[in-house]
């Protein structure tokens, strides 16, 4: 479904120092750099599969997925998107594919999400039946309830994001690209998103690329991941064999009613930071219950809250632990 | 191919029409953003009180600027503040993905403002007209050669506009643009004094700019003081390169394309 052979972006961007002289510099002489954003990158997806694409802010993630949609041109290299070559923009390529910019809104802002979902009916040229069918279907999915006709600046940002993926999916797309789609979302929005989207690939069979900073997103939906920093390709295959080897420890937040010593907090585990009365410690996958109940029975924590390694810690870690692409 | 395209414009026409009554009062904020012409007339009309100026009394005053006023209010439009915009918060890239050419929807909004604004634009023009005396030099037979040159102007305002917004694709920034196409519609284009004010040579030198024909001729073309054809031509012939420049910066500039922003 989407075959991707030696993609390579550059940009061009000017490039100033600080201050008011080098803003004056800059009027008269502007310097530019290249920004080489992808370099060389290949990868395939079959039909139906849910990837996650990912990497450390800066690492090429949305300008891979920019070009795959054909809203940039590539540099050189060669993709193929459903049959088709994304940077022509046929009618028939757009009307495959949909983008989900979690920064970014389709919904109209003044309006109620039901006139873009209107508006989406007649540019992919959905007929009557089939739009009645998955309006029912994706506000069942999706909750959406009375949200449609509220104006789409009233509604918080998890309902907007229900909403956005609601105005994405009315044309059924084959291939969906998802740009952090639960990026600000509560933990229960974030669920609800996630389960959707699985929904979504089950009845549909639609292609899913998905790139998140949230390890509960890609480890909920996707079995295989890309990962990719500073445009170049650093894994492709499973995700449990990256998390095996990567995120090997949870973050155990501890806040204090009392102050408590760095010295005390070492015997429990690696201690990743402490400030008396809050402190983080990183404990072994296998030992975070155990730990938890020896903190709560022997030191004074007021509130504790334990968390996956962050996607970009593990991410950090496989670089640094010397990948071999395959 | 047709039947989807005015399927997607009446579609974009609810949208736009829709959100221009939600903000109904900007629209009308904008007609009086315009009313530059009007505040001529009364200058030029005082200037004229004792004797003609230039061959033109209070009422031929009040003429030219109400029908100017009339053209400038065709040629309104905000496709570069639009796009500029878009392309700077990086929303550019929702128009990009749906498989029709941004210029209709950028077009359409357009449509859906003029249809809020005209008719108190018109109503406005003929009052003036009819409380002046100004409509006395209206050439009756001239009146749908008129309308025509104004769906010109309009088309090659806009398409101008859509150009030079265009430009957003190198630079992402083409704002400055706008103020400078709107100076140059009220100088050159005869919306702030009649052009026959100017020297032979400096209205040779503007006649090969779009901008009088944007404003002074269709004013002229009603009253009768210039033949049809030559101005249409011009009208028609800026157009066409208009149209062929935005098409050009359109092929190149989605390759130089950055999509900023997320």
């Amino acid at each position: 479904m989407i075959e991707v052979q030696d993609l390579v972006k550059h940009y061009s961007v000017a490039k100033r120092e600080g201050g008011f002289s080098n803003s004056v510099r800059a009027f008269f002489r502007r310097e530019r750099e290249t920004v080489k954003a992808v370099e060389g990158i290949s990868f395939s997806i079959q039909p139906g599969e849910i990837v996650g694409f990912l990497g450390p802010n800066g690492a090429g993630k949305t300008t891979t997925l920019k070009m795959l949609a054909g809203l940039l041109y590539p540099t050189a290299g060669r993709i193929r998107v459903a049959g088709f070559r994304p940077q022509e923009r046929k009618r028939a390529f757009l009307g495959t594919i949909a983008m989900v910019l979690g920064q970014k809104q389709q919904l109209i802002w003044d309006l109620p999400p039901a006139d873009t979902f209107l508006l989406n009916k007649e540019i992919y040229g959905v007929s009557d039946a089939d739009y009645a069918e998955r309006i029912a279907e994706l506000t069942e999915m999706l909750d959406l309830g009375g949200l449609v006709n509220r104006q789409a600046r009233k509604l918080s940002l998890g309902e907007r994001m229900k909403c956005e993926l609601a105005a994405a999916l009315i044309h059924r797309p084959k291939v969906l690209f998802l740009d952090e789609p639960t990026i600000g979302l509560d933990v229960n929005m974030q669920q609800s998103l996630r389960d959707f989207i699985a929904d979504y690939n089950r009845k549909t069979g639609a292609t899913i690329l998905l790139t998140s900073h949230y390890m509960a997103d890609v480890s909920a939906l996707c079995k295989r991941v890309i990962v990719i920093n500073r445009g170049r390709l650093l894994f492709d295959g499973d995700l449990a064999a990256i998390l095996e080897r990567m995120a090997v420890e949870k973050a155990v937040k501890l806040h204090f009613s009392a102050a408590v010593d760095r010295g005390r907090l070492e015997a429990y585990g690696k201690v990743a930071a402490a400030d008396g009365l809050e402190a983080e410690l990183h404990v072994p996958r296998g030992a975070v219950a155990a730990l938890a109940q020896r903190v709560l029975a022997e030191l004074p924590v007021a509130d504790i809250a334990i968390e996956d390694t962050p996607i970009e810690t593990v991410i950090g870690r496989f670089m640094t632990a010397g990948p071999a692409p395959s | 191919m047709i039947a989807p395209v005015l399927r997607y414009c009446r579609a974009c026409f609810r949208a736009s029409f829709a959100i221009m009554l939600e903000y109904r009062a900007t629209v009308f904020l904008w007609i009086l953003a315009g009313l530059t012409p009007l505040i001529m007339m009364f200058v030029w009309r005082h200037l004229a009180a004792d004797a003609p100026l230039g061959g033109r009394d209070p009422k031929a005053f009040s003429f030219y600027f109400l029908t100017a006023f009339l053209a400038t209010q065709c040629c309104i439009a905000w496709v570069v503040w639009n796009v500029d915009y878009q392309v700077r918060n990086g929303t550019y890239a929702i128009q990009l993905l749906r498989p029709f050419d941004p210029w209709f929807a950028e077009l359409i909004e357009n449509v859906s403002a003029y249809v809020l604004r005209m008719p108190l634009n018109v109503l406005i023009t003929a009052a003036g007209l009819l409380l002046s005396g100004g409509w006395e030099l209206i050439v009756p037979g001239r009146l749908p050669a008129f309308l025509l040159a104004l769906l010109l102007s309009w088309q090659l305002m806009f398409n101008t506009n859509y150009a030079l917004a265009l430009l957003c694709l190198w630079s992402e920034r083409a704002k400055s643009a706008d103020s400078w196409i709107y100076i140059m519609l009220y100088t050159l284009g005869g919306a702030l004094f009649p052009l026959d004010f100017l020297s032979p040579g400096a209205r040779a030198v503007i006649a090969w700019t779009p901008f009088p024909w944007m404003v002074n001729f269709p004013v002229e073309l009603l009253a009768g003081g210039v033949p049809p054809f030559p101005g249409f031509a011009m009208q028609a012939a800026w157009l066409a390169v208009m149209v062929a420049f935005h098409r050009i910066l359109w092929a190149r500039g989605r390759k130089r394309f950055g999509a900023v922003g997320g």
